[in-house]
């Protein structure tokens, strides 16, 4: 299974922040959360963002996700500007192109792991409703959960319920993934299981933009970005990791 | 979302919070199922009624007079002399015609104590009548109207009760032998029997005496043709209390009650026929002549019957001028000179009524009761929509991280909305289904109570599809109303927020 190139725009860049400010509004407390941001991130990038707790990386990765408009400045995802769509357009692109992945998992506790994953595809009609079932089943064996798809939430382990959560994220073939802290709540091990799971799906193509507190896992992208107090203090690239590539 | 997936996932969440989705459809229930109850219930009563009218008591040619606040024409006051009898009987119109060819009365009979064989018949009441159309004799061609001294038709209640002591002797001389042949004959034969015309009487266990009877008809004659027998006196169901008539026919009854001087009388009356009951014509009523006993009052120096009521049947020339008719009694009861007016003063009014017009107040009547029984069914509704919309404001706020992750993954705001909207359409609607099913299985037990303790008898059952479909809408739509706010406020979750909540 390959991502679909498609979905970004012509010169490769899957997002470009120009400026981008997002300032909360607290009561009469003003909370800048994002000041004067910008970044590109190309197609099949592994980016890393790396910062201090409330540096507002969370609420960058919410942006380039389309979960929110930026206060100021530009901020185009796939070629679109998003601070000129509907909620409706932003749903749709939340949809089809970004998947996003959580620390704490966040699956529906009601429905199976099979169901978590269907779910997304029936909120946009990438896949015919006669698909979905075959694709889900493929996504989760993918993932390494073939033998776990009947199972509910609360039967599964905490890597397990990531693995899910990813494959959730795949579900409508997007071409980024957007991960905030996914290794935050396993063990050691379990998490770089994960992350060699992340690893992978760049190596299929994939852009990958994840949050961490963690130089180890930092270190396996192809570049660190820095945020601190809502602005990018510097990025690095880590050579090893592109030149093995290239 | 496909309306397939969004009812699945709504019936999911339903079912993972049974409890409390249990609650919610209890209240819909309660409400919808009350509403089918009461519908079903006044249909039914309303039909009963009207058939009464239309088929036993009133012909078309009839106009009933009452004094105000009786039913119908049992009013309670003794208000109507035999002056006015006579004056109404030789009524004349503005034409010079006289429209008026029987004037019948009903009246009282005051502390009437009906008993036979020393044992009282406690609820039985006694009233004089002097028409024969208005009380149609069973079918049984040897009942007799009262003509005047020591007679009375009972009621068929009266007459049971009557029977029943007749038949714990009748039975107490059968054999063993013989109750099982007529157990096994029952059993055997019964289908057969209510297949074929006679279902209305085996319905009524009442009419079991029939059975008795007529086996023991059979007996006498050949055993072969014990079916035909039982076939026979099925068929004809104007014969149908013929063997209780026969059996009640010719005893005596012992009345006492408080005559026009004021004492006490006690009378031994012969029972010269049996008296069909009707919802009006009660069956624990028993009837009297006029020349057997009336009440008086002192009027203008004369002591004069007086009855409740009057019922006055006109030629059929003047069917279709019964409002001519109904404008001359008025007048002269707004007279002076009419004794009603006297006896009732100033403020009880005279009430003048044709069929149609006492179907109508009926139906009135119903009508009233209809709203008052459907405004505690809205309340009740209206109760259960808010509990419904309380638990989809619960459900919501349990679930607005979830919120936040459906929207993440491509979830729209309409999206959010018709999950959350058809969530509480789908407990509106299971709430609305089971309440039409109970409330037409509920309406049944309150007909059967209702006949029970208002002693009405046969009351259909009536089914009212538009009721129930109507029902069922109006369960969607109250699962719209109490499910759009709380839909509403979690189409407008900010997912950013959502994916903040604890
Ligand atoms: N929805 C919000 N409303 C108000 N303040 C917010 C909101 N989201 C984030 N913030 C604030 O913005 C700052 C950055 O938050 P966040 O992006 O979550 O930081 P990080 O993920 O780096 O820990 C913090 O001070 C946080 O309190
Ligand atoms: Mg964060």
């Amino acid at each position: 299974m390959s991502a679909t190139t498609t979905n970004s725009n012509g010169n490769g860049m899957v997002v470009e922040a120009k400026d981008v400010t997002k300032v909360y509004q607290m009561g009469r407390v003003e909370v800048r959360a994002l000041d004067g941001v910008s970044l590109v991130i190309k197609q099949s990038e592994f980016v890393a963002i790396m910062g201090p707790s409330g540096s507002g990386k969370s609420t960058l990765l919410n942006l380039i996700g389309c979960l929110d408009r930026p206060t100021t400045g530009e901020l185009h995802i796939a070629g679109t500007d998003i601070a000129k769509l509907s909620d409706r357009k932003l749903a749709q692109i939340r949809g089809k192109q970004i998947g996003f992945v959580f620390q704490t998992f966040n699956l529906i506790p009601r429905i199976s792991a099979l169901q978590n994953v269907l779910l997304p595809m029936s909120f946009v009609n990438t896949f015919s409703p006669s698909e979905r079932v075959k694709r889900a089943q493929q996504i989760l064996d993918t993932v390494g959960l073939g033998q776990r798809m009947k199972h509910f939430p609360n039967e599964l382990s905490g890597g397990e319920r990531q693995r899910v959560a990813i494959a959730r994220a795949l579900a409508n073939n997007p071409s980024v993934i957007l991960a905030d802290e996914p290794t935050g709540n396993l063990d050691t091990k379990t998490g770089r299981s994960i992350l060699e799971l992340f690893k992978s799906l760049n190596q299929q193509g994939r852009t990958i933009v994840l949050v961490t507190h963690d130089p180890n896992v930092a270190a396996n992208a192809d570049r660190i970005v820095h945020v601190m107090d809502g602005r990018i203090q510097d990025e690095t690239f880590n050579h090893a990791v592109t030149v093995a590539r290239s | 979302m496909r309306l397939g997936e969004i009812l699945r996932l709504s019936w999911t969440n339903i079912w993972n919070h049974k409890m409390r989705s249990l609650l919610a459809i209890l209240g819909v229930l309660i409400g919808v199922g009350a509403v089918i109850a009461i519908v079903t219930m006044t249909e039914g009563l309303q039909t009963a009624i009207e058939t009464t009218f239309t088929h036993d008591i009133l012909r078309a040619d009839t106009i009933s007079i009452t004094s105000e606040g009786g039913f119908a024409f049992f009013g309670s006051t003794q208000a109507f002399s035999d002056r006015d009898v006579e004056y109404i009987k030789n009524l004349k119109l503005s034409t010079g015609e006289s429209p008026v060819k029987v004037t019948d009365v009903i009246g009282r009979v005051r502390g009437d104590v009906l008993s036979f064989e020393g044992r009282r018949f406690l609820d039985s009441t006694v009233r004089v009548i002097t028409s024969p159309d208005v009380i149609p004799l069973s079918g049984d061609q040897k009942s007799q109207p009262v003509t005047g001294k020591g007679q009375v038709l009972v009621g068929v209640g009266t007459a049971a009760s009557m029977c029943e002591r007749f038949k714990e002797k009748d039975f107490g001389s059968f054999s063993d032998k013989d109750k099982e042949d007529f157990a096994k004959l029952a059993k055997d034969k019964f289908d057969e029997i209510i297949k074929q015309d006679c279902e209305h009487v085996l319905k009524d266990p009442r009419k079991a005496e029939l059975l008795v009877c007529a086996y023991k008809k059979a007996k006498q004659t050949n055993a072969s043709e014990i079916t035909d027998a039982l076939k026979k006196e099925c068929a004809d169901s104007l014969t149908r209390f013929t063997p209780m008539a026969d059996r009640v026919r010719g005893q005596t009854l012992h009345l006492k009650y408080l005559a026009a001087d004021s004492t006490i009388k006690e009378d031994d009356l012969k029972i010269v026929g049996i008296v069909k009951d009707t919802q009006f014509i009660r069956s624990d009523v028993s009837y009297v002549s006029v020349d057997y006993h009336s009440d008086t009052e002192l009027l203008d120096g004369t002591e004069r019957r007086v009855y409740t009521g009057l019922i006055v049947s006109v030629n059929k020339e003047f069917i279709n001028r019964l409002k001519e008719v109904k404008d001359a009694l008025d007048a002269y009861f707004k007279s002076p000179q009419a004794d009603a007016r006297k006896i009732l003063g100033s403020e009880k009014k005279v009430e003048i009524n044709t069929l149609d017009e006492i179907i109508s107040q009926i139906r009135g009547e119903i009508g009233k009761f209809t709203a008052f029984m459907g405004a505690i069914a809205a309340v009740a509704l209206l109760v259960g929509m808010i509990g419904v919309m309380n638990v989809m404001l619960i459900t919501v706020k349990e679930r607005t991280r979830e919120i936040g992750v459906m929207k993440a993954t491509g979830a729209t705001n309409g999206g959010v909305l018709r999950l959350f909207l058809s969530e509480a359409i789908l407990i509106c609607s299971i709430g609305a289904l089971v309440g039409v099913f109970l409330g037409v299985g509920g309406s049944k037990l309150v007909i059967k109570a209702m006949e029970a303790v208002f002693e009405i008898k046969d009351i259909p059952f009536v089914f009212v599809w538009v009721w129930y479909i109507v029902a069922v809408i109006v369960g969607m739509l109250v699962g719209i109303v109490s499910g759009v706010y709380p839909a509403w406020s979690a189409a407008r979750v900010n997912p950013i927020e959502a994916l903040r909540y604890e």
